[in-house]
């Protein structure tokens, strides 16, 4: 045969393939093993930050195991990174079935490749593309993964080790804020009440706004009375209900007492030497 | 003095001891006995730079009374204080200083020496709590600003 048959540059699926094509599916149990070794990893980090740092405010913390927040910090990271591979999963999984049925759709109203209406898709739109050309499009503008954060715990853990690291420094994301309690670009570790450093802080839920139990008891005489919050400028009216304990807080002045009582010894080791 | 009044009152003057704003001064002052009144205060604000009010300290007194810092001190300039939310008594006129607007408990000392401050040259003229300063204020302001000059000399730092 000296005459070869040119084929068109695209041309539909063929309808004996076509039921093997819908049968094609992305992984869906990838994305599922990724959400539960991310949820161990987080119960883990949660129960060793438990057995660090006690929130029984009488447990005294072992200032030397504080070195131990690298432990929990290296398992936030790879939380982070599962997180990251489980929107990559997930983007991955929606461009492929999204350009699976389109490219079905599209099946749907062209007539099978044959010698009789070959012209026809030489003649069509010299841009049209296969599912694979598509596919390979599609993937190759995936957007930025950000770390998915609503977790409560992790939130929590991330924030903790970073107040663990820098009792006084505002949290990285929030600096901007003006309603935070930032002097100098530092957070009072005193309560605005009493004046005194925090003992039991407790955290407005409406304004996070914090202060010391005793000064709360002190405004909020009765369970159900409401009161203005007692910070300057804050507009809320609150009830006693409407605080819970400050964790981050109560980490701060354990870890800034910490770090004092850290610096008292060395002055000490200094003295002896 | 309840024990919540007096820790308060030391812890203001502890923490006004370690960092305070440029140019201001406040302390206790003494009582008959040599010893601290912890409930009297006297305390410096100076003018704004680029203001009338510039190159000069004036001079307060804080008194707390003993629910503070359920109630707000009272906060007075000499008598006969030339400015328009300075009653004839002295006593200023500032939402954050009066129990039924913006005063709370958690407001402290360094808070309210820079109100004061700031009402200096940015007057409320929506509250007048004196006749002169308030109406030249308003009407007359090259011979407002004449005497608030005339009044800075008299506190020149
Ligand atoms: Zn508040």
């Amino acid at each position: 045969m000296s005459q070869g048959i040119e084929l068109p540059t695209y041309f539909p699926i063929s309808e004996h393939v076509l039921p093997d094509f819908e049968g094609l599916r992305s992984n869906s149990n990838a994305l599922n093993e990724l959400r539960e070794t991310q949820s161990e990893i987080l119960k883990a980090a949660n129960t060793y930050f438990e057995s660090l740092f006690p929130e029984d405010s009488s447990v005294q913390w072992n200032v030397e195991e504080s070195g131990n927040v690298e432990i929990i910090k290296s398992l936030l990271e790879s939380f982070e990174k599962l997180s990251r591979a489980q929107q990559q999963t997930k983007f991955y999984n929606d461009v492929f079935e999204t350009t699976r049925s389109a490219v079905r759709n599209r099946a749907r109203n062209e007539p099978e490749l044959s010698l009789r209406n070959i012209d026809m898709y030489k003649k069509a739109d010299p841009d049209k593309k296969s599912f694979s050309q598509l596919l390979e499009e599609r993937l190759s503008n995936p957007p930025t993964f950000k770390v998915n954060s609503n977790n409560p715990d992790f939130i929590f853990l991330k924030n903790a080790t970073f107040v663990i690291d820098h009792p006084l420094d505002p949290l990285p994301d929030e600096e901007e804020d003006d309603d935070l309690q930032i002097g100098g670009g530092k957070i009072d570790l005193k309560c605005p009440i009493s004046m005194n450093i925090f003992e039991s802080p407790m955290l407005s839920k409406k304004c996070s706004h914090t202060i010391d139990q005793k000064s709360l008891f002190g405004i909020w005489k009765s369970p159900n009375s409401t009161e203005d919050c007692p910070i300057l400028g804050c507009s809320k009216t609150l009830r006693r209900a409407d605080f819970v304990p400050d964790r981050l807080m109560a980490l701060r002045v354990k870890s800034y007492k910490a770090q004092q009582e850290r610096l008292e010894n060395a002055e000490d080791y200094d003295r002896l030497e | 003095m309840s024990s919540l009044l007096k820790n308060r009152l030391q812890e203001e003057r502890k923490q006004w001891r370690k960092d305070h704003p440029f140019g201001f001064y406040a302390k206790p002052v003494k009582a008959a006995d040599g010893s601290l009144d912890l409930q009297n205060w006297v305390a410096g604000i100076p003018g704004r730079d680029n203001t009338i009010w510039e190159n000069a300290v004036f001079p307060i007194t804080l008194t707390f009374p003993d629910d503070y810092p359920s109630k707000p001190p009272k906060v007075k300039f000499p008598a006969g204080f030339y400015h328009p939310n300075v009653y004839p008594s002295g006593t200023i006129c500032l939402s954050i200083l009066n129990e039924d607007q913006d005063w709370r408990p958690g407001i402290n000392l360094k808070q309210i020496c820079l109100g004061i401050q700031e009402l200096l040259d940015t007057p409320n003229p929506d509250s007048p709590a004196q006749e002169p300063a308030w109406r030249a204020f308003g009407k007359d302001r090259p011979n407002y600003e004449k005497k608030v000059l005339e009044q800075a000399k008299k506190y020149t730092k």
